[in-house]
């Protein structure tokens, strides 16, 4: 059966081998338009005016970090950003194998929360009222984007707000699971949900957990069922890495 | 594929780029027709996907096969144009273009259609395995995945066309 599966596969597609100098023929007027080393040029141009830019930034933390250093009266920044090393390897699981990360510490200051985040792979966007943690390139067409939001509601309880979520998932998701209690990857409440079963099909698992006050963090995971093991798996060992700061002691 | 072409190509070298479409053309076009089921689709595809690597060959690490790679655009440049005709094509020509997955048996369909109205997750690992003969760990590097899930996508894969054929045998589950 195996044979005849491979002959029908050979049978079924044999029409288009014949079009071989017609596609060279479309192929190769394009072929004018650019060549191997003007497209290296132009990446190897983008990526010094990206170092540059890094550069840059990276001269502007330094100048940061020093100024950190000096006056007693920014204690509270620097006391809290110590608590934490700026980089560390975090050792994750994914698709069954376990790999190491290098993990980019993120502290918030205003919503009082700190998380770890692989800067290989990912960056982190902050936006008002929230941080969303993205592929650091687009993901080519036709895959959806995937994320990792975190933002807060400083009035709601977790228990108010699972429901609340799960009832706006409803409105964009054809399946929302129950509200499920959990203790990890975060103390709180998970909620799936899923639109279809094709391998493109969007997914969004939320956690929701305690802000230490009365109010809560939601951590919202964004990707498509194909990418379930490998961003999902990702995000999910990213969440692991969130902690709340508690309220502020100044 | 040799290094040297590999080397030529980087340089622009014309003929190379022509030796390596000589290749590799006939089992691309074969790939793209069974992944997209549409013979104007798959050239698209194909065009777009030697065009890549003709821009990009000074990113393929020359450590590594040149087929994985290549696959790897070959297949994103026919989702891309599967996504983009989707979106223009009118919604009942969609159903009959896109098979939904059968859930009972059907006698009349042999293994060809089978294997077509499974989900895209089953159907790729299966056509990359039987029309190219790949091995696992091969089809496993061009689709990015682990390979026990390549293994048990195939697995299920089979299941799955045994199901819509009516219970007939599918070789080894290997």
């Amino acid at each position: 059966m195996d044979q005849k599966l491979k002959q029908r596969l050979l049978e079924q597609s044999d029409a288009s081998i014949g079009l071989k100098d017609e596609i060279w023929g479309r192929l190769e007027s394009q072929l004018d338009a650019t060549s191997p080393q003007a497209a290296s040029y132009k990446a190897k141009r983008k990526s010094s005016k990206w170092m540059k830019t890094t550069t840059g930034i990276a001269a502007a933390a330094i100048a940061l970090v020093a100024f950190l250093a000096l006056p007693p009266g920014t204690a509270l920044m620097k006391s809290v950003q110590s608590w934490f090393a700026p980089e560390k390897k975090i050792e994750i699981s994914v698709e069954g194998q376990k790999e190491q990360t290098n993990g980019q510490v993120h502290v918030d200051e205003e919503s009082r929360y700190a998380i770890y985040y692989d800067k290989d792979r990912y960056k982190l966007i902050p936006d008002e009222g929230k941080d969303t943690i993205t592929t650091i390139e687009e993901l080519p067409a036709p895959y959806p984007q995937v994320s990792l939001t975190i933002e807060q509601d400083v009035k709601q309880t977790p228990e108010q707000l699972a429901n609340q979520v799960a009832a706006q998932l409803a409105e964009r998701f054809s399946k929302v699971d129950a509200v499920e209690r959990v203790s990890s990857p975060v103390d709180g409440y998970r909620i799936h949900a899923i639109n279809g079963n094709d391998r493109l099909s969007e997914v969004a698992t939320v956690y929701v957990t305690s802000n230490k006050l009365k109010g809560s963090f939601v951590l919202s995971l964004e990707y498509f069922l194909e990418a379930a093991e490998g961003h999902g798996a990702r995000f999910e060992q990213t969440v692991k890495q969130f902690e709340v700061l508690g309220p502020s002691e100044q | 594929m040799d290094q040297d072409t590999i080397g030529r190509i980087v340089q622009g070298d014309r003929e190379a780029f022509r030796a390596l479409y000589d290749e590799h053309f006939e089992y691309a076009m074969r790939t793209a027709m069974l992944v997209t089921k549409n013979g104007e689709w798959a050239k698209d595809a194909v065009q777009e996907s030697f065009l890549r690597v003709y821009r990009n060959i000074w990113q393929y690490d020359r450590g590594k096969p040149f087929k994985p790679w290549f696959y790897c655009i070959l297949l994103r440049e026919c989702y891309r144009v599967m996504e983009r005709e989707k979106k223009i094509v009118p919604f009942g020509e969609q159903l009959d273009r896109f098979a939904v997955e059968q859930k009972l048996p059907d006698t009349s369909l042999d293994v060809y259609e089978a294997l077509q109205a499974l989900n895209d997750l089953y159907r790729i690992p299966l056509i990359l395995k039987y029309l190219h003969d790949y091995s696992e760990r091969e089809i496993a590097d061009i689709l990015e995945l682990n390979v026990n899930t390549l293994k048990s996508r195939l697995l299920k894969g089979r299941e799955k066309m045994r199901d819509i054929l009516g219970g007939e045998p599918h070789g080894s589950k290997a």
